[in-house]
């Protein structure tokens, strides 16, 4: 939208308010798939996947002008006050995701789909370890294997995740 | 071909723009590094009742299709097994009756017992029953979220149970909200009993479904199926309420099973400590270190 906002007719404006929403779509959806992790099925196990961190992972590696790294930053939050984690912890390491991946977008462009598979897993399995080695101060008897299994379980989502996600690229982002 | 030059950004402009990136990345960085290290001394409990407030009331409404759900594949299960399961409550119902028989026998010697002696112990009185709406089960953190919070009188440290046995207890309050660590979750700990049997432990949880049964006092070995209730030690939770049942008794690690369904959570009820004064924080004393909390500790720095 070049057009200056003083020289638009009502229409216009309307319409650009109306289509602004779209750009916090990756925002919502990351929020909502918090929400999903709240929901009251208990688990026997650290078996849910971190849903958050793979669409943090998505739209940093398909579109990181919708998600930049302040957006990271406050999601990252919210997921530590609502999972009631120690605060800053989720919040700093999807800022490194997202600067990490978000620099190297060109590496992703016209790659086949298990190509980011093959670039999630590492990037999961390194959020988990530096997850249990950020928690180890809080919480010195923490043990590894529930973060392995969560990692498994993450990657597991991974398809349902970036299916999900990319539905909402193409039918109501880069519709606009 | 050179692009027009309406569309090139210039390259001063595009340099800032790289430098204001990379620098913001390295505050949000330092930002959160900074958090993380002050988190540590400050818990965020207000913070927390905030977000816990403000989350709650979108969660009651996200668990309706998976409450749905539950009550689809229960109806289902209910059509399937209706004839063994009749004749398994009528099994059960049958040694019930001889069981609340003598029951009834036993509480009427007790009362008049603690007549003649004289004892006078305080009833487990509740703040009120709410509903869980939401759960946080991750490979640190094991907690519900349930509907009631402060303007109905909860407060951090409150025992939490439902039908079957103690839930956990409550380590944050939103206004109309509250956070309940659960006894799975890798803080909790809970003072217990076998019952029938005056040996004493702390129920540790582990972040798996099971629980560490710690600081095991001597006597009679465990059993497999031994019943564990809180003993009231610490004053936080009332005596009595069952918690867990022995899964693996030998070794040095018994295992205990809890008592109180997770997949079934669907109302809880809040009580006030069986002694108020065990929530106080103790008063300082200058010269002496502080007292141990007589409670388990719900350190909001290192849990939930």
């Amino acid at each position: 939208m070049t057009q200056p906002w003083v020289l638009m007719t009502r229409e216009e404006r309307l319409a650009l308010l109306l289509s602004a929403w779209r750009t916090a779509i990756p925002a919502l959806l990351i929020l909502g798939s918090m929400l999903i992790m709240v929901l009251p099925v208990f688990l026997p196990g650290p078996t849910l996947p971190h849903l958050p961190l793979l669409g943090v992972y998505y739209w940093s590696t398909h579109r990181p002008n919708l998600l930049p790294a302040w957006a990271a930053f406050l999601i990252g939050l919210a997921v530590d006050i609502v999972l009631g984690m120690p605060l800053g912890l989720n919040a700093l390491l999807f800022v490194l995701v997202r600067a990490g991946l978000g620099s190297q977008i060109t590496a992703f462009l016209a790659r086949p789909y298990i190509f980011g598979l093959a670039v999630a897993a590492p990037v999961i399995l390194l959020f988990q370890v530096m997850t249990w080695t950020l928690l180890l101060p809080f919480e010195p008897r923490i043990g590894l294997t529930p973060f392995l299994v969560q990692a498994a379980t993450t990657l597991a989502a991974w398809p349902l995740m970036t299916r999900l996600c990319a539905l909402a690229q193409t039918r109501l982002v880069d519709k606009w | 071909m050179p692009l027009p030059p309406a569309t090139t950004p210039p390259y001063p402009r595009a340099r800032w723009r790289w430098l204001i990136g990379r620098g913001m990345v390295i505050f949000l960085v330092l930002l959160g590094s900074l958090m993380l290290i002050a988190n540590r001394s400050i818990p965020p409990a207000m913070m927390s009742g905030v977000a816990l407030d403000g989350i709650a009331p979108a969660l009651s409404v996200l668990r309706a299709p998976v409450e749905w759900v539950r009550q689809g594949v229960t109806e289902v299960q209910r059509y399937f097994f209706v004839h063994r399961r009749n004749a398994e409550l009528e099994k059960r119902l049958r040694r019930a009756q001889a069981i609340e028989s003598r029951y009834r026998t036993v509480v009427a010697e007790n009362a008049r017992l603690k007549q003649l002696l004289r004892i006078v112990e305080p009833g487990q009185q509740t703040v009120g029953t709410a509903r869980i709406v939401g759960s946080t089960a991750g490979s640190y953190v094991r907690s519900a979220i349930v509907l009631l919070g402060a303007r109905e009188g909860v407060a951090r440290g409150q025992p939490v149970r439902d039908a079957d046995g103690l839930v956990g207890q409550v380590v944050d309050v939103g206004q109309v909200s509250a956070r309940v660590l659960l006894l799975t979750d890798l803080a909790s700990r809970v003072p217990v009993r076998v019952e029938g049997t005056s040996r004493t432990a702390i129920a540790t949880g582990l972040n798996e479904p099971e629980l560490l049964l710690e600081f095991l006092s001597p006597g009679r070995p465990l059993r497999q199926g031994d019943r564990l209730v809180t003993s009231g030690d610490g004053g936080t939770f009332p005596p009595g309420i069952p918690v867990a049942l022995v899964t693996t008794p030998q070794g040095a690690e018994p295992r205990a099973r809890p008592l109180a369904n997770p997949g079934g959570l669907d109302f809880v009820v809040i009580l006030r400590p069986f002694v108020p004064e065990a929530l106080q924080p103790p008063a300082p004393s200058p010269g002496l270190a502080p007292a141990l909390p007589a409670a388990p500790a719900q350190d909001g720095s290192t849990a939930p």
